[in-house]
């Protein structure tokens, strides 16, 4: 059941951060944003090849079965790449802030046709 | 194979230039030439490269001498050798452009790093055979683009900027979701294994899944309908050397991974892929025609040519025969130089009004009076016959192999609407050289600037390319046929990459039992 | 004439050629002389047909009436540049679950059996511990999206990133689980920041229009529900499919499993992957953290610039007081964050060495190192911090550590004939004991890059005003506007074009 709730919870993730995402105000979007990318982790950790009952370490007992060292990798790459991102979004929607002085993106609109 | 290590120099070049860039930051002047060499330097290579492909096929770089499909692999293929090339010219152009640009935004200490960091990110996605290192690569041509367009002098850069930043990190998401299913179906992200899996024939698990996520996400990178909103706003705002390799070579990334996918990757799955790709691509080619047709701002009209130029693109992959990607091919090399020109140039011009507009109501005539104006004029209006697709510029050759194609496809249809768009691209090009460069106004809307505006070096060299490739042709479309002949054999690309004892036995039956 | 025109040509029809300049008297050349003539006779004679009596189609009238609608169809589609990103993401995101509704995948992935996960081979006790955190995790994204309140919603999201930490400490991956921690505390604390940099007026507004369209039928949330909904189902059908398969599947991993011990003496096979398999990756990684601090510094410079006029919102730092973020100075967390700073650096140290035996490598040594400076950003506030840590320049952190990341991939190739990216494979090097891994210099390279990124980051959001103000004096402007600033800085002018070659060639050296 683990496993089901598991995937319930990625799917439910995916959902609220795109919902979230499409709210107008940004500081709400841009935790939709970091909501995605906290799913998106939690799917790769899906997709890993073994069902590990210990960590990936190389000096482990025989009969144990390790949990994919791949996957992990590549999200440790995924969760520093989405910071950035995540971080240079929170400047901007600061900058924003004091430019535009809103925090509603339906008032940013000054780029038309 | 051995290591090549041509392939190295041309990714990591720039990045070595970004970090030295850092260490001068207290002049800027220095910083630029520094960005101009490296740029220059991993030009060069990447020519060189392109010669070594040319005479001894595909060259890889096994990154730590780790054997593919463990370790990460660096691949040039005649495929992707010509689009390094392709975007370290435009790369470079921008730089030299940069180095003589009144704009603040050059000024920064981060500009050149940044910059160069585009570079890398570019010249690394065309390059590199793993999915996930492409995913990185991308990010960093993306993260590096947003920040030089929020600080552009434009300050409309900044909404430009968090909208991008919104709709990428959506195609990120994408992108990522697809490699992890290709991980999970596959177990593997090289490019190369993932191909040899594929052309078994069998689809297990998420393998569509994948192929449909993917094509989002590059879709999504080239701004093709219905996935374009970003990049009008985007390319727009932008400074202009960070614009003219925008709208020119870093939309071109999702015309190589469709490009890839279709040939290397989703082999069986290309003529539904095909399909969709040609009527998206021929809404892209209205709604971008269209739009640069009816917009009120010079540069705004160069990005929504983009738009419609990546359609013909799109409706050339879409067709699908060789000769079509050959089109597909040059069009793709042709439009970069064109499009990169033709936005220097326009930056020129604003760059010499005192607020650095490139609204067309207010720059009219702009064009006459200021330095250079006839060799400016002249050089737009080759530009604009480029683009229009007219001899004796490379547009006309690309427009001609496109046409072709599309008589041998056979596809009446799509071929009249192509042909059509054609006549409003020479409309819009042709309305906006008489606008800034033939009409003498009363007067002047704007005011001018006293020492004048940006260097026209850079525009020069591209349209004196644009010239060459028109007058002389050759060479590009014998480049470009041997492209084709090779992307459209995957096993070229999967033996050159794989060590022979990870190669599967096309008919073999028991596919997945490798010796891991 | 034929090296010119003969290639063009033959791109064009696959044929062979010659060319003549005039190739005789022949059928062509009798039709372009009619063609010719034909022409001439028409221009000398257009004072009769010009005057022709009024035809009922004219081509001037169609090509008028046609442009007219090609304009206005043109602005009809320019309408749909609304703007607006909720639009545009409405637009992306519903093609998206369009494309993903409407392709048949479903169909095909139900047809297969292996939809549903089976088999239970979790202790009892962590399959509880599992759950729970699953369920917390869903509860606190579900409620960060109805907290009206920034600053809870903020907590609630936090709450959910600690307990994705916890399900991957329970997968188990200990490594991800440090780095997602740690990369939460990190986020949570920008985003209060941004909170408290921003005037709650406009927050306020923000919250009321939360839930409100452009309509007053609000049916926009039903729409936007609805591509949520479509979006968040595929990816779960896609995870569940791809638990439900785990362990049939042959993948790369398990070759990493086997050849990190024997081949590099890293016994964290994570750590080996990311710092040497797949080096690549973290190099490129690295690049893009630090070039999103370079970013985030440009734009706080020029923000400013464009507009030179702005004043400080007072009600933020009133605000910042009353919520007690920032400064939070009293004796007692005065020592507590001077104490911090070395306790963390010494973590950080611990994380570099043990990198390759333990959880923890050269990013989570450089966050850890980050947290302590931010510690002193939020106790100290921005001024004192800067005064007692004037060492700290955190670009050039970045540049050293990027310099050592790329330096250190090429030495092997001066040194050994090796590859890029291959490290330096030293047998048996234990000085006092301590047994480095071969990629401690990578890892080095990292933990300074994260570092300086990091630092830079919380600088630079936590204090925008005072940093631009200190980074006026380095932009160098060609325009001759009337520039309204005198640029001092430690009580001396500059006069920065004279002296920046010099400058150029210290900064250069050191």
């Amino acid at each position: 059941m683990v496993d089901l709730l598991f995937a319930i919870t990625v799917g439910v993730l995916f959902s609220v951060g795109v919902f979230q995402m499409l709210r107008r105000d940004l500081i709400k979007a841009a935790m939709g944003f970091s909501i995605l990318f906290t799913a998106i982790n939690l799917y790769i950790i899906a997709v890993g090849a073994f069902d590990g009952n210990v960590p990936a370490y190389a000096n482990q007992p025989e009969d144990s079965q390790s949990s994919d060292p791949l996957v992990q990798a590549l999200i440790l790459t995924a969760i520093v790449v989405s910071f950035g991102s995540y971080a240079l979004l929170l400047s901007f929607v600061t900058t924003i802030a004091r430019r535009f002085e809103t925090l509603d993106s339906d008032e940013v609109n000054e780029l038309v046709g | 194979m051995e290591n090549n290590l041509l392939i190295i120099g041309v990714v990591f070049i720039p990045l070595a230039g970004a970090v030295l860039s850092l260490f001068a930051r207290a002049n800027n002047q220095a910083q630029r030439y520094i960005g101009f060499g490296a740029a220059a330097l991993s030009w060069l290579w990447s020519l060189f490269l392109l010669v070594d492909v040319v005479d001894n096929g595909p060259q890889i770089y096994r990154l730590g001498d780790w054997q593919p499909p463990f370790g990460i692999v660096l691949v040039a293929d005649s495929f992707s050798a010509l689009f390094t090339v392709m975007a370290s010219t435009v790369m470079m152009s921008g730089l030299l452009y940069a180095v003589n640009c009144r704009d603040k935004v050059v000024k920064n200490e981060s500009f050149t790093a940044l910059f160069l960091s585009m570079m890398v990110g570019l010249n690394g996605t065309f390059l590199t055979g793993d999915l996930f290192t492409m995913f990185v690569f991308i990010e960093l041509l993306v993260i590096a683009s947003v920040s030089l367009v929020a600080i552009s002098d434009n300050r409309l850069g900044l909404e430009a900027a968090i909208k991008y930043i919104f709709i990428s990190g959506i195609g990120t998401v994408f992108l990522l979701l697809g490699i992890a299913s290709i991980y999970a179906t596959f177990g593997t992200l090289n490019m190369a294994d993932i191909a040899q899996q594929l052309s078994t024939g069998e689809r297990p698990l998420l393998a569509r899944a994948a192929a449909i996520l993917l094509m989002a996400a590059f879709l999504l990178k080239s701004a093709v309908f219905p996935f374009h909103y970003w990049q009008p706003d985007f390319h727009t705002t932008a400074p202009t050397p960070v614009h003219a390799v925008l709208s020119s070579v870093v939309v071109k990334i999702g015309v190589y991974g469709i490009i890839r996918m279709t040939t290397l990757l989703f082999v069986e799955e290309a003529a539904q892929i095909r399909q969709w790709i040609t009527i998206l691509g021929v809404i892209s080619i209205y709604f971008g025609s269209l739009g640069a047709f009816r917009t009120y701002d010079g540069k705004r009209m160069l990005a929504y040519s983009t738009f419609g130029q990546i359609g013909f693109i799109l409706v050339a992959i879409g067709w699908g025969t060789p000769l079509a990607m050959v089109a597909a091919i040059v069009y793709a090399v042709n439009h970069a130089f064109i499009k990169s020109a033709l936005l220097m140039l326009m930056g020129v011009v604003s760059s010499n009004t005192k607020e650095k507009t490139a609204t067309l109501e207010k720059i009219v005539g702009v064009g006459t009076k200021i330095r250079y104006a006839w060799a400016v004029s002249l050089l737009w209006l080759l530009g604009g016959l480029a683009l229009a697709g007219l001899p004796p510029m490379n547009g006309f050759i690309s427009k001609l192999l496109l046409v072709r194609s599309g008589t041998e496809a056979e596809d009446w249809l799509v071929l009249g609407l192509v042909i059509a768009a054609g006549l409003i691209t020479i409309m819009y090009m042709l309305r906006s050289w008489q606008t800034v460069f033939q009409t003498k106004p009363e007067t002047f809307q704007v005011e001018f600037k006293k020492e004048g505006g940006d260097g026209i070096l850079a525009p020069s060299f591209l349209i004196a390319i644009c010239l060459g490739l028109g007058i002389y042709a050759t060479p590009l479309f014998e480049r470009a046929e041997a492209t084709v002949e090779e992307i459209t054999t995957p096993q070229i690309y999967i033996e050159s990459v794989l060590p022979p004892e990870l190669l599967l036995n096309p008919v073999a039956d028991a596919p997945q039992e490798v010796q891991r | 004439m034929d090296p010119l025109f003969i290639p063009l040509l033959e791109t064009a029809v696959p044929k062979e050629f010659e060319l003549y300049l005039f190739a005789g008297f022949n059928d062509v050349f009798a039709i372009s002389v009619a063609a010719i003539t034909s022409g001439f006779l028409l221009f000398l004679g257009r004072a009769q047909w010009l005057n022709f009596p009024q035809l009922p189609i004219q081509g001037a009238r169609v090509f008028d009436l046609l442009y007219g609608q090609l304009q206005q169809f043109a602005d009809l589609l320019l309408k749909s540049q609304s703007g607006k990103l909720r639009y545009y993401l409405v637009g992306i995101l519903g093609a998206m679950a369009l494309f993903l509704a409407g392709s048949g995948l479903f169909v095909d992935l139900f047809d297969s059996e292996s939809l549903i996960p089976e088999g239970e081979n979790l202790a009892a006790v962590i399959l509880a511990l599992d759950a729970m955190l699953l369920v917390l995790v869903i509860i606190s994204a579900v409620a960060s999206v109805f907290l009206r309140q920034h600053i809870y919603a903020v907590m609630a999201l936090g709450i959910m990133g600690y307990a994705v930490a916890g399900i991957f400490f329970i997968e188990p991956a200990p490594d991800v689980a440090l780095v997602q921690f740690l990369v939460e505390t990190l986020a949570t604390l920008l985003l209060i920041v941004v909170i408290s940099r921003t005037s709650a007026d406009e927050r306020q507004k923000a919250m009321r229009v939360l839930w409100k369209g452009q309509h007053p039928s609000n049916m926009g949330i039903w729409r936007d529900a609805a591509i949520a909904l479509i979006i968040g189902f595929s990816v779960f059908v896609f995870a569940a499919v791809s638990i439900a398969n785990r362990p049939e599947r042959a993948t790369i991993g398990q070759w990493h499993l086997d050849n990190a011990d024997p081949q590099l003496g890293i016994v964290d096979v994570v750590a080996a992957i990311l710092t040497d398999f797949r080096g690549m990756d973290t190099l490129v990684e690295i690049s893009v953290f630090a070039m999103a601090a370079l970013g985030i510094l440009a734009l706080v410079q020029t923000s400013r610039l464009s507009d030179p006029n702005t004043p400080q919102d007072p009600r933020t730092t009133q605000e910042i007081r009353a919520r007690g973020i920032i400064p939070l100075s009293t004796p007692f967390t005065r020592v507590v964050a001077t104490v911090i700073f070395p306790v963390t650096t010494l973590i950080a140290i611990v994380h570099l060495l043990y990198g390759a035996r333990a959880p923890g490598d050269g990013f989570t040594a450089g966050v850890m190192a980050s947290l302590g400076v931010a510690a002193w950003y939020v106790v100290f506030g921005y001024e004192e911090t800067r005064r007692r840590l004037s060492w700290l320049e955190p670009r050039y952190f970045i540049g050293v550590g990027m310099g050592i990341a790329v330096l250190n991939a090429l030495t092997p190739i001066w040194l050994e004939g090796g590859a890029f990216m291959g490290f330096l494979r030293i047998e048996d090097f234990e000085p006092a004991g301590l047994k480095f891994s071969t990629t401690l210099g990578f890892e080095l390279a990292i933990a300074l890059t994260v570092f300086g990124a990091a630092t830079l980051m919380i600088g630079a959001l936590a204090n925008p005003a005072d940093y631009e103000e200190m980074e006026i004096e380095e932009m160098d402007y060609l325009d001759t506007e009337p520039s309204g600033y005198e640029v001092t800085v430690q009580g001396e002018v500059h006069s920065t074009r004279s002296e920046t070659p010099m400058d150029g060639q210290k900064s250069e050296a050191s």
